[in-house]
């Protein structure tokens, strides 16, 4: 059944001088309920674009977006906890009103589940950059999200923290299930987490291909695992090579 | 690698020193010294050119505490702190909306920008003569007057503020379905709260002055006009007396602002 389907996207933006600088031409996807969706591009295509325009952030396209009905989380490439409140006052600020009265309970909960218990109380800037994503990736499980959308959360990481929250994401999604979309550039991370790899060809971006990621979990970093990357890699640079070849 | 030789050998050098106590910054210090400085200041001068010129500091306080109990005071400060409070509250409210009006909408920019600059440059002394002549001598000209003043100043930092806006939290919580007051409450205000803050601040203080400056030229009451009197009389220390205590009034109406700022914003990161 399809949660997410997107047909004939297209999404400019205008300077100040009137120029059009389109961020998407005609991108057509289906994601399926519970499906862990990527979609892989180089900086600049337009993922970020994407993200928002799936999560209502932004309504001036053209094309049709349709969504299944039911919550939305949002992690970004940022934290973007408000620094005036503290953790706990961060994860109640997003809770829907069906959550709020048990809302003690639910942020103690997701607090725990990313191995943050005992820093409640504490303020965003008294934590590490690492450690305040874990509270937005928190934050974007406590609503009970029905489609969870991943804005590179974690490329303002360093190699190490970005693992350990993957690895928290991970523990997460397998509970969890939630229907997800997740941009990136990184290929290892695509094939760590997701079921199907949408490539993007570079600005304005359209899907090139798509890449089914047929592998057990846990994934290991074996064999299958390398290949399905090459795949994906091969993809995305068949995908830069055709706007190199049209310019 | 060089060793370093001491009596206990090069082991010994290298072991890491137990880290020093950073002595404390006592803020309470520096503000006594400061207040002392002043005072100190003006007692040289006194006695320079004379308590007749120049009444001691005690003296002046003899004169606050006397017109308090016993003279008028208290009828008169408090005349000119209810002028400078009503015009604060209005210059926030009409400076704060134009401020966040413009901050938001290019084409309100573009339309007010004539009317803040004109009121940012226009001379006070100015305002207040044009309000007399057209209201005529009463309060609602010292209110207009102090309110038109004050206002485009107030205008100018909540427009800064909201042009500083992180818009990409209040995009978060759009994203979580956030309701628009909510957002605006817990994502804008905080932002736009330590700019408003400035612009209370910077607003009394320019009030007080505007309030002054009007009673000292057509009221019949208040610091400003007392101030005038007893210039005509040549009387200093009375001139002091009203004088010291408008700025005490106005200094704990400052401590008190500061005492809420400094509540309002204790998330922030400490100082080091």
């Amino acid at each position: 059944m399809t949660f997410v389907r997107i047909r004939h996207l297209c999404k400019t933006y205008w300077d100040r001088e009137g120029t059009a600088h389109p961020a998407l031409r005609g991108v057509s996807l289906e994601v399926e309920v519970g499906e862990f969706a990527v979609v892989l591009g180089p900086s600049g295509c337009g993922k970020t674009t994407l993200l928002r325009l799936i999560g209502g952030l932004d309504r001036d396209y053209t094309g049709i977006i349709e969504r299944g009905p039911g919550r939305v989380g949002f992690v970004f490439q940022e934290p973007r906890l408000l620094p005036w409140l503290t953790v706990c006052e961060n994860i109640r600020f997003v809770l829907p009103p069906e959550l709020r009265r048990n809302a003690d309970a639910v942020v103690r909960t997701w607090l725990g589940r990313v191995g943050l218990e005992r820093y409640g109380t504490r303020y965003p800037h008294e934590l590490s950059v690492g450690m305040q994503q874990r509270v937005a990736l928190a934050r974007a499980f406590a609503v009970r999200p029905d489609l969870l959308l991943l804005d590179e959360p974690t490329s303002a990481l360093d190699e190490i923290t970005a693992q350990r929250v993957l690895d928290h994401l991970v523990a997460l999604l397998i509970e969890e299930r939630p229907t997800v979309i997740m941009v990136t550039h990184r290929v290892e991370e695509a094939v760590l987490v997701g079921d199907r790899a949408w490539i993007l060809t570079p600005g304005p971006g359209s899907v090139w291909t798509e890449v089914t990621i047929d592998l057990p979990r846990p994934r290991r970093r074996d064999t299958a695992f390398w290949q399905v990357a090459e795949q994906i890699r091969a993809a995305a640079r068949e995908a830069a090579n055709s706007v190199e070849e049209t310019v | 690698m060089r060793e370093v030789e001491t009596t206990h050998g090069p082991v010994a050098a290298a072991r890491p020193t137990p880290p020093t106590a950073r002595p404390r910054l006592r803020p309470e210090t520096w503000v006594l010294a400061g207040s002392g400085s002043l005072v100190a200041a003006w007692v040289l001068l006194s006695a320079a050119l004379g308590p007749v010129v120049l009444p001691y500091p005690w003296d002046v306080v003899e004169a606050v505490w006397a017109g308090l109990w016993g003279g008028p005071l208290l009828l008169h400060l408090g005349r000119t702190l209810g002028r400078v409070c009503l015009s604060t509250a209005l210059a926030m409210g009409v400076g704060g909306v134009v401020g966040v009006w413009t901050g938001l909408d290019r084409r309100a920019d573009l339309f007010w920008s004539p009317h803040v600059l004109t009121g940012l440059v226009l001379p006070r002394v100015l305002l207040i003569v044009v309000c007399y002549l057209l209201v005529g001598l009463n309060e609602v000209a010292v209110v207009v007057a102090t309110t038109l003043s004050v206002a485009p100043g107030v205008a100018v930092a909540v427009q800064q503020g909201v042009r500083a806006l992180d818009w990409g939290l209040v995009d978060m919580a759009g994203a979580f379905g956030v309701g628009t007051i909510a957002r605006w409450r817990r994502c804008i205000a905080p932002q736009l709260a330590p700019y408003a803050a400035g612009a209370l601040r910077n607003a009394t203080s320019l009030a007080f002055k505007m309030v002054l400056f009007a009673e000292l030229m057509g009221r019949p009451d208040g610091v400003g006009y007392q101030i005038a009197f007893y210039f005509q009389m040549f009387n200093m220390l009375q001139i002091l007396a009203y004088g010291l205590a408008t700025v005490l009034v106005a200094g704990a109406l400052e401590f008190g602002l500061r005492r809420l700022e400094h509540r309002l914003f204790r998330w922030r990161p400490v100082r080091p």
